[in-house]
């Protein structure tokens, strides 16, 4: 005799063959966005190679002057950098140079990668997170509902302004963070709703503001 | 014809002696138990294994088929009050006792007297149970030499009830029942089946069946068994009501077997 009915065990185990197939293909997508981000930092770091000089005052550095070089009065050689933490990348045109210079202003690049600003903005929100572990304040809050609200992930920004007034429910931006995702999110009337019962307690220029505005 | 019907039954969990299989591990535990009765020095010895992996089926086998040891009595569950296992005990010697006839101290001398030099074992099978009385009452039994007692139970008990200060400080042995091997699961499956005339079932039985079914079992006796019989009783029923899909051994009727078991929870 069998626990379950024959028909019931038939339909079981095609329940568990679909789960079986969907975690396969979680898995299989995850190894995909895994390769799909090497492939990207790879891409950023050949394109950049100067970038992977990460921390040059981290070096026992001698500034030799540079016959070469003595025009430009900014241009410092590095000599033999330590072993540890550093990597040269290649050069895609040029062959590996026998110094490693320091970059000018000329040469640096003008703007931060997009990519690299994501990656500290989440260490940023990572150490946050940590401190609003720690401590449970209204200031970590309020700046996690901002991080979340930038980042236009507005669900996770209506719960940290909701935690945030939860602290100190008559500080404004709380609020303010709450009625804006909540707009954002399609229900300007809640938003409506949250700043008006915030403004029947409190006075608030920017609250009020954009109470009008909605 | 559908042989599975029969097939299964050889995989019943119980506790016949034909369903004997010489795996490694309870070929050495019963060695180590036969020479322990044998030699009687140590008054107390401990069959510890995880529930299914065959200390019932050793006790019971040694004490019907192994005629150079003496069993006096094998208790298969410590369901006894204390007064009346030393009772029990007494009577094996063939004397009629009435309840409460005797006190306990006169019932010890007694068995002292009617055992003593006998040197007779006691089994006492999910020993896990035992009261603490019942742990002293065969400790002092046990001490005074008037039997040596096999206590089976599960490992972590066991191991846990040996700590204790009833038996820290004295001579014991402990005989471990491991799980089977993935080769041992499959030489099981296919003598089982062989030896009852079932060679196109065990056929069936390949490797990467083993070695799922040594997956989902791991190792134990009793989950091998179940996995066995289910996915026997799965075949008979597909071959029965012409499931076509579901009438071949493979990963698929193993896996229902598995889920039918509880060994897969599918939520």
């Amino acid at each position: 005799m069998l626990n379950n009915n024959f028909s019931k065990l038939i339909k079981l185990y095609e329940k568990y063959q679909r789960q079986q197939r969907n975690k396969m293909l979680l898995r299989l997508f995850a190894l995909l966005i895994l390769i799909a981000a090497g492939y990207l930092i790879y891409l950023q770091l050949s394109k950049n190679p100067s970038q992977t000089i990460s921390d040059t005052t981290a070096y026992n550095t001698t500034v030799i002057p540079s016959p070469k070089n003595q025009k430009t009065t900014n241009t410092t050689v590095i000599s033999t950098p330590p072993v540890k933490k550093t990597s040269v990348s290649v050069p895609q045109e040029k062959e590996m140079p026998d110094q490693i210079t320091k970059r000018t202003q000329e040469t640096a690049t003008p703007k931060e990668e997009p990519f690299q600003l994501q990656v500290t903005q989440r260490e940023s929100l990572y150490r946050m997170l940590v401190d609003y572990k720690d401590k449970k304040s209204y200031k970590t809050a309020i700046k996690i509902a901002q991080f979340y609200l930038l980042q236009k992930e507005y669900k996770k920004a209506v719960k940290w302004a909701v935690e945030a007034s939860k602290k100190d429910p008559s500080q404004a931006q709380s609020w303010i963070i709450y009625a804006k995702a909540k707009q954002a999110l399609g229900k300007p009337d809640v938003a409506k709703r949250a700043l008006a019962i915030y403004l029947k307690h409190n006075s608030s220029k920017e609250a009020q503001e954009l109470l009008n505005a909605l | 014809m559908n042989y599975f019907a029969d097939a299964k039954k050889l995989f019943y969990d119980d506790f016949d002696l034909s369903g004997y299989f010489d795996s490694l591990t309870f070929e050495y535990a019963k060695k180590q138990l036969i020479d322990a009765m044998k030699t009687h020095e140590v008054p107390l010895v401990f069959v510890l294994g995880n529930p299914g992996t065959g200390k019932s089926f050793l006790l019971n086998y040694i004490h019907q088929k192994v005629t150079s040891v003496k069993v006096a009595k094998y208790f298969t569950h410590p369901y006894f009050d204390e007064k009346e296992f030393l009772e029990t005990l007494l009577s094996l010697a063939g004397k009629n006792i009435e309840h409460n006839e005797y006190s306990t101290e006169q019932l010890i001398s007694r068995l002292k007297r009617a055992f003593g030099d006998l040197e007779y074992t006691v089994f006492i099978d999910e020993a896990q149970l035992l009261t603490e009385d019942q742990v002293e009452l065969i400790r002092i039994l046990s001490d005074q030499k008037i039997f040596q007692f096999v206590l089976a139970m599960h490992k972590k008990e066991g191991n846990y009830i040996l700590s204790k200060d009833h038996f820290k400080s004295r001579t014991t042995k402990k005989i471990i029942l491991e799980g089977l091997t993935d080769k041992e699961i499959g030489r099981y499956i296919e003598s089982r089946l062989l030896s009852n005339n079932f060679s196109d079932i065990a056929s069936l039985f390949k490797p990467s069946h083993i070695k799922f079914i040594k997956e989902y079992s791991r190792g134990n006796f009793r989950t091998t068994k179940k996995i066995v019989k289910t996915v026997l009783e799965i075949l008979n029923i597909a071959n029965r009501e012409n499931y076509k899909k579901y009438s071949k051994l493979n990963k698929t009727t193993l896996t229902m077997a598995a889920i039918d078991t509880g060994l897969i929870d599918v939520k």
